[in-house]
């Protein structure tokens, strides 16, 4: 793309306008753009940063004021609430981003298949991702109903539990997890079912004929073809279940108790519901820190190995 | 020896088909029993074992979503639950403010991010870089890192509970996305027919408008339509500026609907609410299924 740019540019520079024209163009284009984030994403951005070395509760003050220094990024850690909800989000990230993985790049190898109704499952794959996170959490919510839910009738039925399950109640933590897999795995499967076909028929054809079995073309070609766009999943499914808010809005509201409570979703309540902006403000940016942190070190992960 | 491996073909082709219904079946499941529970009312659902036969009129939940009252009120005013909770008759309102909020980003997020798009495409300019780079990290900066200075902002700017200031949040939120896609397609266009056209003595306005958006519309329709589902579903953004049905959207009111657990849920009217929000998305996902895949692929990939 440099290349054809350069080209570009250096004809652009020979014909007509000349480079002031030129400058007025790009200026015309970038700036609305670029002015509109500023003063909708950065400039906030800074004010939150500002306000996290703050102690400012609305409730007793409009503007902060007490200066804490690090004080309520320290308690995003040593909070009474920290450790459930630290452990939480790693329960969250971590089952969320293996269930999609493993899940999602089984849902492509067999849709990668011919078979008659291909069509129709590739298609119904969309729909999970596509629908609100609030209709999503709400089937869901409906689904685990202990007294009039479908989920613990066709268990029972099925002889898999004895009685019903208060599923957002004794295992609320684990049925959030579930139901975001459901929402989330489509699309890795989606993007590894790109990436496969991506890959040339060619490589396995002569992979055949130098003798190599179907367990070891997958090791040896389909998988390490797959790496690039594992690592881009693993950025989307770690950044979107750090985010993950209206599932958990839906079902659990949080609880029972705090067990559903993630960083998002703390710095979420503490901000909106006790007021709280300055301590607010410091979650949202450890939450903010760890979605950028993570994609760094996959992407410092996936160029160091393709360097080798 | 030739039949053996005939029915070893079927086989697998049996099992992967297997695999597969497996799979459609654990898709959309959710789906299905949201959708048969929005038939039926609350004695209905309250029954067991759970039944898929409508109620009669099988509409019932959605009469009340869309005409903000219950079916047949009027001729039994003895029953028991004719309450619907006072921000269902909002829904009409507030389906329309979703319309609307979705539109209009969308055509802005469009226009803007064009524009951007097409100057870091086509163009090499001191910063450049910065501002590429500076668009992927805004992408992963969680919503709620800034929800409070928004809230703070839009109170200073007096655009609390107005759709412009939500449609203003929106469209920046969706910017850095756009830029990025857009500009994959920008730059699938042939040089040759930029240039050509300059030495026929374009000027790049019109080059932009005439030769370059034509060619780039499939990739204004992908961007157009994710825009257009993710604002759809957006909820963060509208429940902290939205106050009441002048600005609020479709999402707030349905995750309100399911948090009223307390008062009295009526689970049937709450699928109904479901089903509603998931249509215009899921046709989207249906008719455009193509063209939104190679949009995720190639917003994520680059």
């Amino acid at each position: 793309m440099s290349g054809h740019e350069a080209v570009l540019t250096r004809a652009s520079q020979t014909l007509g306008q000349g480079r002031s024209g030129e400058r007025r163009f790009i200026f015309a284009g970038l700036v609305p753009a670029y002015a509109l984030i500023a003063a909708i994403i950065l400039l906030p951005l800074g004010f939150a940063f500002y306000t996290s070395w703050f102690a400012w509760d609305l409730k007793t003050s409009a503007r902060p004021d007490v200066f804490i220094g690090l004080g309520n990024f320290a308690r995003v850690f040593t909070d009474a609430s920290s450790s459930q909800v630290l452990r939480n989000t790693g329960i969250l990230v971590v089952m969320s981003v293996i269930a999609t993985v493993v899940l999602g790049l089984a849902a492509a190898l067999l849709l990668n298949q011919e078979f008659p109704g291909r069509g129709i499952v590739r298609a119904s794959l969309l729909l999970p991702w596509a629908i609100p996170g609030i209709s999503a959490g709400t089937m869901w919510w409906w689904l685990y109903s202990a007294r009039y839910g479908i989920l613990n009738y066709v268990l029972q039925s099925a002889g898999l539990i004895a009685a019903p399950v208060n599923w957002l109640i004794d295992h609320a933590m684990f049925s959030v997890v579930m139901a975001n897999i459901w929402k989330e795995t489509p699309f890795s499967a989606l993007l590894f079912l790109a990436a496969l076909q991506g890959i040339p028929s060619e490589l396995y054809e002569a992979a055949m004929v130098d003798g190599a079995n179907a367990p070891q073309r997958f090791l040896f070609i389909t998988l390490p073809l797959l790496r690039n766009i594992t690592v881009v999943i693993l950025v989307f499914q770690s950044a979107a279940s750090l985010k993950m808010f209206d599932l958990i809005f839906t079902m659990t509201l949080g609880g029972p108790a705090g067990d559903t409570t993630t960083l998002g979703y703390w710095a979420y309540v503490t901000s909106f519901r006790y007021w709280n902006f300055g301590f607010g403000s410091a979650i949202a940016f450890v939450t903010a820190g760890l979605v950028v942190g993570l994609a760094g070190i996959y992407m410092g992960l996936l160029y160091r190995r393709t360097e080798v | 020896m030739l039949a053996a491996i005939r029915a070893g073909r079927l086989i697998r082709k049996g099992l992967l088909m297997l695999a597969a219904a497996l799979l459609l079946v654990y898709i959309l499941f959710p789906f299905g029993w949201s959708l048969a529970s929005s038939f039926q009312t609350n004695e209905q659902l309250f029954q067991y074992p759970p039944r898929l036969k409508p109620a009669d009129p099988w509409f019932t939940n959605y009469y009340a979503v869309f005409m903000g009252k219950r079916y047949g009120e009027e001729y039994q005013p003895d029953r028991a639950f004719t309450w619907i909770p006072p921000f269902v008759l909002w829904i009409p309102r507030v389906m329309a403010n979703t319309l609307v909020a979705g539109f209009a980003t969308v055509l802005l997020t469009l226009g803007i991010g064009a524009a951007a798009a097409y100057a870091l495409t086509r163009f090499d300019f001191r910063g450049k870089g910065t501002a590429l780079g500076g668009t992927l990290v805004i992408r992963s900066v969680p919503i709620v890192a800034i929800l409070i200075p928004l809230f703070v902002l839009m109170r200073v700017l007096g655009l609390l509970d107005t759709l412009f200031g939500i449609v203003i949040v929106l469209v920046a939120l969706e910017l850095p996305f756009a830029i990025w896609i857009l500009r994959e397609y920008f730059a699938a266009i042939p040089l040759e027919l930029e240039d050509a056209a300059r030495i026929d003595g374009c000027s790049r306005l019109r080059l932009l408008l005439r030769i370059v958006m034509p060619l780039a519309v499939p990739g204004l329709i992908v961007t157009g339509i994710i825009v257009f589902m993710t604002t759809w579903s957006a909820f963060l953004v509208p429940l902290i500026l939205a106050k009441t049905q002048k600005s609020m959207t479709l999402q707030v009111v349905a995750a309100m609907l399911v948090g009223e657990r307390d008062v009295y849920t009526d689970y049937g009217l709450i699928n109904a609410v479901a089903v509603v929000s998931i249509i215009p998305p899921l046709v989207l996902a249906l008719v455009f299924q193509r063209y939104i895949i190679s949009g995720i692929f190639k917003g994520a990939i680059r």
